[in-house]
């Protein structure tokens, strides 16, 4: 197995961010802001790689710095510190951190997929939901107008949404369908990585199935690299292969989920553990 | 360092588990030093009292515990031999596609997927065919006695003992090259017994290896070369 990205210590600080801001935080202090500067560690020294084909969760509870690492990776935010290399494709391995706003644009657009907790940060609610897959396949570089609308009724068929509704508002939308259009929408240009925060979090159970059902599917039909992030336990078992565990920003453990949820080595994931069985 | 006996397919030496519980500051050795050793197409049976730590050792062959002293070498496919305490995650999960399958007491099943797609998909992962892994899928639910009726549904709502059969037959199913059974037989009737005897010894002719605990010393006798105690001594 090939990694197809390479993470090597991420880090965000919001604030002015001093000397002691990463001795003054983290698990072993039980905080993540700065005593010293105030500085908010969202996240830091975060490295791993995702394997090619792979599905790699992340857990931890909310403010841990999970949707931090998506932002970064998605190239949304600025990291302070750290590299990304993304690989495989014909070119050699891009560092996304290093990017400008054009490049980092382009290779979004092209090759990055990314499904928000919140349809509205994924979606505009101001076109259709058709028009919502139309305008990325048109970002990455698709002008082809019939070629355009066949593409999103196909992505529709594939997240189960009924066709029917190809030219309705996504506001129209129940959550989880509107959560399936964002999912279309970011299938649409085949992406090599999709990253997933929290997507199926705050839907009907019933819903939730459906969703993840969907993210399988498409992991072993079309062997896209995910990361998906959640603070729940039941999602990461489904999911992912191997588990990282976040807390105060940084990484405590990680290992393969079996291992992480039977064998437990950080007392902060023991704790998560006996507290969800 | 790593050398092991061409017909090895797995050396284990003094490997220890023990748990550290953060919450109560308290130690837990799950298991003493234990020895063993795997030959293709043989079963090594490992057995004890309840409580001794049997499952932990195979847990921790398999990853699912991280090993906290000791050696596990395992001879992969191609001839190669490798410490499985120190593998990387990723090699471990290749491993677990394509070699090393853990059969444990109790069918473990993704929500809303058909029986037949549950017993095939340890051929998926080996990379055999959809068409021809459901023939063969088919095929091991027919030798369990599976009601032909029941394959295009899940398990969620079988009984205990169509889930055992179905958990059975996808954990003989296909070609592994090691097989880790933790009590997958317990309490089986005398019938599927013998359909159980039957297909593990067609598989270990096959070449297969198993490490396996068992509840009936019945069993033991059937199908283990080689029988380890955790409380004593190799027979
Ligand atoms: N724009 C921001 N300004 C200040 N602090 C922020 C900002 N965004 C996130 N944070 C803080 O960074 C930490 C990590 O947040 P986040 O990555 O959203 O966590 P998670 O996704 O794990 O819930 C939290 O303490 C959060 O309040
Ligand atoms: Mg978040
Ligand atoms: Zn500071």
């Amino acid at each position: 197995m090939k990694p197809i990205l390479d993470v090597k210590g991420l880090t965000r600080i919001h604030g002015k961010s001093c000397d002691g801001c990463l001795a003054a935080t983290g698990p072993k202090v039980g905080g993540n802001q700065c005593p010293h500067c105030g500085s908010i560690v969202a996240c830091a020294d975060v490295s791993f790689q995702l394997m090619e084909g792979e599905i790699l969760g992340i857990i931890g509870e909310s403010g841990s710095g999970k949707s931090t690492v998506i932002r970064l990776l998605y190239m949304l935010d600025q990291a302070l510190a750290g590299g990304a290399l993304l690989h495989g494709g014909e070119e050699s391995a891009i560092d996304l951190m290093a990017l400008n706003r054009a490049q980092a644009r382009q290779l979004r657009d092209r090759h990055m997929g990314i499904v928000h907790q919140n349809p509205r940060l994924g979606l505009n609610y101001q076109i259709s939901a058709g028009g919502n897959i139309a305008e990325r396949l048109l970002m990455s570089g698709n002008r082809r107008y019939h070629d355009i609308r066949r593409i999103a009724s196909e992505l529709l068929v594939r997240t189960e949404v009924p066709v029917s509704r190809m030219d309705d508002f996504p506001g129209t939308f129940s959550g989880g369908m509107q959560q399936r259009v964002q999912i279309a929408k970011a299938l649409s240009t085949r992406p090599r990585l999709l990253l997933l925060d929290e997507v199926t979090t705050g839907l009907d159970l019933s819903v939730q199935a459906r969703i993840l059902d969907l993210i399988l599917e498409l992991q072993r039909e079309l062997g896209i690299s995910m990361i998906v992030v959640t603070h729940d336990l039941g999602v990461i078992r489904l999911l992912a292969s191997r588990t990282l565990v976040m807390k105060t920003g940084r990484i405590v453990e990680s290992g393969l989920t079996d291992q992480v949820l039977q064998d437990p080595q950080h007392a902060y994931t023991q704790q998560l553990v006996a507290s969800a069985l | 360092m790593n050398d092991l006996p061409l017909d090895l397919l797995l050396r284990v030496r003094q490997l220890r588990k023990s748990f550290f519980l953060h919450e109560r500051g308290l130690g837990i050795d799950s298991s003493r030093p234990v020895d063993l050793e795997v030959r293709a197409g043989e079963l090594t049976a490992l057995t004890g009292p309840s409580g001794v730590g049997k499952s932990s050792v195979v847990k921790a062959i398999y990853r699912t515990y991280l090993p906290s002293g000791g050696e596990i070498l395992y001879r992969d496919t191609a001839g190669r031999v490798e410490s499985l305490v120190t593998a990387p995650e990723s090699r471990i999960l290749e491993l677990r596609r394509r070699e090393i399958r853990y059969v444990t007491q109790f069918l473990h099943f993704l929500p809303r997927r058909s029986t037949l797609d549950i017993v095939a998909e340890p051929l998926w992962q080996e990379g055999i065919p959809a068409a021809e892994a459901e023939a063969e899928a088919r095929a091991w639910l027919h030798r369990f006695k599976l009601p032909e009726n029941l394959h295009g549904v899940s398990p969620a709502t079988f009984s205990g003992g169509e889930k055992q059969r179905v958990n059975l037959a996808r954990g003989l199913i296909g070609s592994p090259r090691l097989i880790l059974l933790d009590e997958p037989t317990a309490s089986l009737d005398k019938h599927t017994a013998a359909i159980v005897i039957e297909a593990v010894r067609e598989q270990l002719s096959r070449g297969i290896g198993m490490l396996g605990i068992f509840h009936d010393p019945e069993l033991v006798a059937a199908l283990a070369t080689t029988e380890i105690c955790m409380n004593g001594e190799s027979i």
